[in-house]
């Protein structure tokens, strides 16, 4: 993206611009956060399913070592 | 043909209904049982070691190997509940206090080996795998830094054993007496303990007393484990709430969801565990789970003052006084480690490393897990025998 000249502006026009830049980067700002905590709302709302993830120690240990010996074997 | 969809929705809720108050009743008569096998454990532990615990400890007076114990019990039985509730037992049955701060200390660092496994079912996706380890092992730095700190500075000066006689000393009324209000534990668990210390003489009166405690750990370990299967099932929908509450609200509010969701499912390691495939999603940052993992460090310090109200008598005041020591410890780690902005980078540094290194060549994650919970321990051990 070629860098603008700005360097005609107005003082004035260019306070309103940096202004109006402004407001709309909070707005995306504000979007991607709610975003971001809408993702997070949704993935509690599958915390049964996560506390059920977090119980199968014996089989997370399992399929844990068979990755550790077929990657030592690999090398 | 509505009147029999609504008569038969009716009773499908009632049915509910009433199988969740079952529920809860059977969570108050695990919760009985384990404060009556605290009570076994104390009585088993005084009668075996008739007043010389201390001596029966001998190992322990080193405080290095009091917390190796204390690690290595959690992490076979990966249950910082069960290890601290018999803590409390054996206190209330003569052993030291000074002597079980470090097993406390211990029973912290060993409890975080459950998330660390649960961490270890993301292998497959390297990315996801990397952010699920670090979340994990962010709780393993925290409480080796905690203990780093805290240890050195309990065995100069005692500042947590003084702050846990100072409160006890006004929680407890006098020395025939239980935690002040809850007087009532002693009538309803002796005849119960009375029974099980006949059962046990029967097996053998020569080893009766250690059969109590033998009888009282089991109770407490499968009591925890039905509580915590429980609790999870009937609590998960205020967990949510909380969790739902706390989204976008800042450390302080993570930290006390995260004791309230412990509180709530009476295991940090169910707590801390939970958060591990919410980090590996993505959807969490680890500067999100850190806080509400450090809430569970807080939040299980609930389980040991639950079982200190099983003791009566003169020494409640001391079972009292180590489940306040957990409490109070636990508390300022997080105050102090979390409140001072250079130590509270620290942890996240060496989760973020170490899940680097263990991303790149998962054998390091299986040294480090054996290593940090059961070789390093090991050895010192050996060597502390060999020396001694």
């Amino acid at each position: 993206m070629e860098p603008e000249d700005f360097s005609s502006l107005p003082k004035k026009k260019l306070k309103k611009l940096i202004s109006e830049t402004q407001d709309v980067l909070d707005q995306l700002k504000r979007e991607l956060k709610l975003r971001k905590e809408n993702k997070q709302h949704d993935e509690i709302d599958h915390l049964e399913e996560h506390f059920e993830d977090a119980s199968h120690n014996l089989s997370n240990l399992k399929k844990f070592i068979q990755n550790v010996i077929s990657e030592v074997k690999s090398k | 043909m509505t009147d029999m969809t609504n008569s038969g929705g009716n009773s499908a809720s009632a049915d509910n209904f009433a199988y969740r108050i079952f529920q809860w009743l059977f969570v108050f008569f695990l919760i009985y049982l384990l404060i009556t096998a605290v009570g076994m454990i104390g009585s088993g532990f005084k009668g075996a070691t008739k007043g010389h615990a201390a001596e029966l400890f001998s190992f322990a007076t080193n405080p290095f190997m009091g917390l190796i114990v204390g690690v290595m019990a959690t992490a076979m039985i990966q249950s910082s509940s069960t290890v601290t509730s018999i803590i409390v037992g054996m206190v209330a049955g003569g052993l030291p206090v000074e002597m079980a701060v470090p097993m406390i200390m211990g029973a912290n660092i060993g409890t975080t080996i459950t998330n660390t496994i649960v961490s270890l079912g993301h292998v497959r996706h390297k990315k996801e795998f990397r952010r699920a380890f670090a979340a994990a092992t962010v709780h393993d730095f925290f409480n080796l830094m905690a203990v780093a700190i805290f240890l050195p500075i309990e065995i100069l000066f005692h500042p947590l054993q003084k702050l846990a006689t100072y409160l006890s000393q006004h929680l407890v009324g006098g020395e025939n007496l239980s935690v002040k209000g809850l007087n009532f534990i002693k009538p309803i668990t002796k005849p119960v303990i009375a029974e099980f210390q006949k059962f046990a003489e029967m097996i053998s009166v020569q080893n009766s007393h250690i059969l109590l405690v033998f009888f009282g750990i089991a109770i407490i370990f499968l009591s925890i484990v039905f509580i915590g299967k429980l609790l999870k099932k009937l609590m998960v929908g205020r967990a949510k709430k909380i969790m739902h509450a706390s989204i976008g609200r800042g450390p302080i509010s993570g930290i006390t969801s995260g004791a309230i969701v412990t509180i709530l499912v009476q295991s940090s390691s169910t707590t801390t565990s939970l958060m591990v495939p919410l980090a590996g999603t993505g959807v969490f940052k680890l500067k999100q789970i850190y806080p509400f993992t450090l809430g569970a460090n807080i939040g299980t310090t609930i389980t040991a003052l639950l079982a200190a109200t099983a003791i009566s008598g003169p020494t409640a005041i001391l079972a009292l006084q180590i489940a306040l020591v957990h409490m109070i410890y636990n508390t300022s780690a997080v105050a102090f480690i979390y409140g001072i902005k250079t130590l509270r980078k620290m942890p996240i540094r060496g989760a973020l490393w170490l899940a680097r290194l263990a991303a790149e060549k998962k054998l390091y994650a299986l040294f480090y897990l054996l290593g940090i919970f059961f070789v390093i321990p090991g050895i010192l051990i050996f060597l502390h025998e060999l020396f001694a």
